[in-house]
């Protein structure tokens, strides 16, 4: 990989906030002909500049709903009732919720830019990459054709691809991987305070796919952007995360600093999760996986959402169910039983030991 | 006595004439009984098409599958069709691979019946009770009725599962069997796959892309055998390969591998390539198909023959002369 | 044979599905009246007859009255009632079209889905006999054919028309069971070794049903106008109260010269047109019907 990585761009941090995005009791429900989908259910979230927040959980746990959420990119069937977004630049705040079309607009692209999962679909077919670039461009009055180019010829440079082969290439002649790059690289042509991506890695080859990792990582180590990983891959966050939320039935269970998250889980199903999760180099590890299935996100079980596959279930936790307290340093867990949690791991290693 | 399953210079192209692609190129595989392999690469490598091969629904270009020593093509029809059961298939995707117009009770029993595995209607739904219960579908009575898009995924591949267990199968090709399944599931999924072949006697080829899933199922006397762009490029014991591989594009995979450990995430070496972009199956590159790749690239070597599978004392081969003796630290100290 | 556990008795069962399906029909409003608009011209077909006979008595005195209350729709050039025709003229238009859709439908599935499935010479023999049928014009064939054999029966014309109208489905059938045929429980099902018969009916051709009723549906409508066109240029000799029939001799004897008569040329007109409209609308909510996802939501 000898393509020149000579960039002459920096992200702009001088208009960050310190938190740049709060999330206040934020719920997102789907109307459904069956009922009444809650996708995500009282988020409490404040976003630190600079930082990385991986939001990792399984299918139905909300995470995807709550990214687009933000970026107020949800069907129609949703709705966030009630909740509130607050979105900090310069010294003021932006009620993400209550933004107009056009402001909306310009939210999405210089604030708050979302990646998607598939690469494929958020590019138009017939269209070159250079006529999708300049159309986002002049979507935001950026009129100066120069400008943009020379801008995204040093953002595609940023993102390790050969930006004369890419600029006039419709989608279809690009790999899966340098689909993402580009997009990537398109996301930051307006250089959003806030990424969002979602499964940046999912479905991609295992060499592509650190590729985008050591890409983010630079956005990260060198660019200080702030960003939030949804993912249901746990390696995306050992790999990139500050912080990390774990998210089970639309709720964050757990929240701390990623080695806090990785080495003292608190909450049972954050230390399912890592006992599911197989690495490749070191020795061998047994496994074992959580029991059941993700709940039913119409008829949540009563209590803890948690607590029918939960070993550590007790009577309090089918009537009762927990807040996030806290557990150490910035890390929380929503669980009556962190203590089992705690002395499970002390007896039987945070990973299971080969019967 | 002879593999279960042998392949034998099998190739397989796809298309005509220029658009012809190569997607398995002269690929030699034996499985013996009781044996797992798992076959290892990215996409485009050509390991789902070496599966389907295996399981005949698709057929070699060139060169043969014996099943116990037999050349399939050259079958009597009873051999054939013993054959045709003994070897099943589990897919990736469990939202295409039942039907969405069956319940689970008619996946199970029709073939139960078609074969002669049950003498009654009563008597099918009993060893369907029964199926369900292996694949840990319990209460049986909760999944006889379901449709498919009842069933959560993991739930799904299960009904597969015992689906392909009504004919009894001796060997099953697992296509990427639990990668589109939920984390905290795949672990159960693996050790059910793994019952199975103590319990029933199953031989396993397993496919995936994933290394930590590979390594997992494999680890106790289990192979890995590695593919790039339609060739075999390492193969040996799996905590051979895992500990120490030597081609170079083994040893790519294994460093870029994101690890769900921060430490481990952290201490990883990272192996600088010299190109990211996978060739095009049109244009395959002469010689080793990973030399525009390979850091270890030699000029007039590399370039110009292509490496033969070769054997190596610490077990398994690999196709690769420049490097096949080489060991590198995948971890940083 | 024992009953299976736990599953109630087949009346039930049928019962149930009945009450499953006129639920699912509701969903969308303009199929569902469709589907009432298609079942009350059918009943008033079949069972209006018994109540309101032809009225076949000429009445000089009665000719190209305009709507009144004992002529409801007005009378024809001999001084019949028009709904009593109406009434009567249904039957043999909707048997002739359900006869012919039933007959293309199903050789169109048949050997649509066989030869996408099994391939190779079959599919190749197959195609080429499709491609020879849809190259012949039709209207001219049945003209040159009635000039020989005296197409007098409804049911020989149903199944000549049946078998002239399956190709165009038959092509779009098979590229459906195509992709189907790549999909992975089907190629599960040739592991399992359950047999053509078996992957191609109850396999193949049950995740084809919304699409394979919805083209019934429509082969019906296209037979209407099939047939209501032979009839009206007149080489179909068949006599006796039809709508074709009405339109043709309302077109012979004159009836569009004559101001008083235009409820006589148009009531057979908009009867067909309604069966029709009713027909096509209704395919919308068939859809719903047969999609197993909204079937076993309940």
């Amino acid at each position: 990989m000898t393509v020149n990585t000579q960039i002459n761009w920096k992200h702009d941090t001088s208009r960050t906030a310190e938190i740049p995005l709060t999330l206040r009791n934020v719920y997102i429900n789907y109307h459904t002909r069956k009922g009444n989908v809650q996708a995500v259910r009282g988020i409490d979230l404040d976003l630190y500049s600079g930082e990385s927040l991986a939001l990792i959980g399984e299918s139905g746990s909300g995470k995807t709903t709550l990214g687009l959420g933000v970026v107020r990119l949800l069907a129609d069937t949703a709705s966030v009732e009630p909740g509130e977004i607050i979105y900090r630049r310069n010294g003021e705040e932006v009620d993400v919720l209550g933004l107009k079309s056009g402001p909306l607009r310009e939210f999405r692209w210089r604030d708050c830019a979302m990646v998607f999962q598939s690469a494929l679909n958020a590019f138009n077919p017939v269209l070159k990459i250079w006529d999708q670039v300049l159309d986002t461009a002049k979507a935001h009055n950026w009129n100066d054709r120069k400008a943009v180019r020379a801008r995204f010829l040093d953002l595609l440079r940023f993102v390790q691809l050969d930006p004369d082969r890419v600029i006039d290439s419709y989608p279809h002649e690009l790999s899966g991987g340098m689909r993402q790059r580009t997009l990537l690289a398109i996301s930051l042509l307006l250089d959003p305070q806030i990424l969002i991506l979602d499964e940046p890695t999912t479905a991609l080859d295992i060499l592509t796919q650190r590729t985008i990792i050591d890409l983010l990582r630079k956005l990260k180590e060198e660019q200080h952007f702030t960003m939030i990983f949804i993912s249901h891959d746990l390696a995306i966050a050992a790999e990139l995360a500050d912080r990390v939320a774990t998210m089970y039935a639309g709720q964050i269970v757990e929240l701390g600093p990623v080695r806090n998250i990785f080495y003292k889980p608190r909450h049972p199903y954050t230390l399912g999760l890592i006992r599911a999760v197989p690495t490749v180099t070191g020795g061998f590890e047994a496994l074992s996986s959580i029991p059941g299935s993700p709940p039913d996100l119409i008829n949540l079980p009563t209590g803890c959402k948690f607590h029918p596959r939960c070993p550590y279930a007790t009577e309090r936790c089918e009537k009762e169910e927990p807040g996030l307290v806290k557990v150490g340093d910035k890390h929380e867990a929503a669980c009556w039983h962190t203590d089992a949690v705690e002395a499970d791991i002390a007896a039987n290693g945070l990973r299971l030991r080969k019967k | 006595m002879a593999p279960i399953i042998e392949l034998q210079n099998v190739s397989r192209f796809f298309g005509k004439n220029k658009e012809e692609v190569t997607a398995v190129d002269d690929i030699s595989l034996a499985i013996e009984h009781g044996e797992i392999v798992c076959l290892v690469g990215e996409s485009g490598c050509g390991k789902s098409t070496t599966g389907r091969m295996v399981v005949d629904l698709l057929k070699p270009s060139q060169g043969k599958l014996l099943y116990r020593g037999q050349d399939v093509r050259q079958m009597s029809r009873s051999d054939y069709t013993a054959y045709r059961r003994a070897v099943q298939i589990i897919h990736q995707d469990p939202y295409a691979s039942l039907n969405p117009t069956q319940t689970v009770r008619q996946m199970i029993t029709v073939p139960l019946l078609r074969h002669k595995k049950a003498t009654s209607n009563a008597d099918a739904e009993r060893r369907a009770a029964e199926l369900l219960e292996i694949v840990d579908l319990t209460p049986v009575s909760d999944f006889l009725n379901k449709y498919p898009h009842q069933l959560s995924g993991g739930q799904r591949q299960r009904v597969s599962v015992a689906r392909a267990l009504t004919v009894e199968p001796k060997f099953i090709v697992a296509d990427e069997a639990v990668s589109m399944v939920d984390v905290s599931i795949r672990v159960s999924l693996l050790n059910m796959l793994s019952r199975l072949k103590s319990e029933f006697d199953v031989t396993f080829l397993f496919i995936t892309h994933d290394l930590a899933l590979a390594k997992y199922f494999s680890w106790e006397g289990g192979r890995i055998t590695v593919m790039y762009l339609g060739r075999i490029v390492e193969e040996g014991p799996t905590s051979r390969v895992i500990a120490d591989p030597r081609h170079p594009y083994t040893q790519a995979l294994l460093a870029a591998v994101p690890e769900a450990d921060p430490e481990l995430a952290h201490k990883k070496r990272h192996m600088e390539l010299r190109s990211a972009e996978i060739p095009s199956l049109l244009a395959l590159p002469n010689g080793c198909t990973f030399h525009p790749r390979c850091p270890y690239f030699v000029p007039g070597e590399c370039d110009v023959n292509v490496p033969r599978l070769e054997r190596i004392p610490e077990g398994g081969s690999v196709a690769c002369p420049v490097r096949k003796s080489e060991t590198i630290e995948l971890l940083a100290a | 044979m024992t009953t299976q556990i736990s599953s109630p008795n087949l009346a039930v069962k049928i019962l149930r599905s009945i009450g499953t399906s006129l639920r699912l029909l509701t969903y969308n409003r303009v199929g569902f009246i469709g589907f009432l608009a298609v079942v009350a011209i059918v009943l008033i077909s079949y069972l209006g007859p018994l109540v309101i006979p032809l009225d076949t008595k000429t009445k000089i005195d009665q000719i190209y009255q305009t709507p009144s209350a004992s002529h409801i729709l007005g009378t024809d050039h001999q001084g019949r009632d028009i709904w009593s025709q109406i009434v009567n003229g249904g039957k043999d238009v909707i048997y002739v079209a359900f006869l012919a859709a039933l007959i293309s439908t199903i050789i169109a599935v048949s050997f649509g889905t066989l030869s996408a499935f099994v391939g190779g010479w079959i599919d190749n023999l197959i195609m080429s006999l499709t491609d020879i049928i849809l190259t012949i014009p039709q209207f001219p064939l049945l003209a040159v054919l009635a000039a020989f054999v005296s197409l007098n029966s409804l049911t020989f014309l149903g199944v000549l028309m049946g078998l002239l109208n399956w190709p165009a489905l038959l092509r779009a059938i098979r590229s459906q069971a195509l992709s189907l045929k790549q999909r992975d429980f089907i190629e599960a099902a040739r592991a399992l070794d359950l047999g053509t018969w078996h992957i191609v009916f109850r396999e193949m051709v049950p995740n084809m049903m919304p699409y394979i009723i919805v083209s019934f549906t429509l082969g019906m409508t296209s037979a209407v106008y099939q047939q209501a066109g032979l009839v009206f240029l007149g080489l179909v000799p068949i006599s006796g109260g039809n709508w074709s029939v009405m339109i043709q001799l309302a077109w012979v004897r004159g009836a569009i010269f004559f101001k008083d008569s235009v409820w006589y040329i148009m009531a057979p007109i908009l009867a067909i047109a309604l069966f029709q409209l009713a027909l096509i609308t209704m395919t919308r909510s068939l859809e719903l019907v047969f999609n197993p996802r909204l079937r076993s939501n309940e």
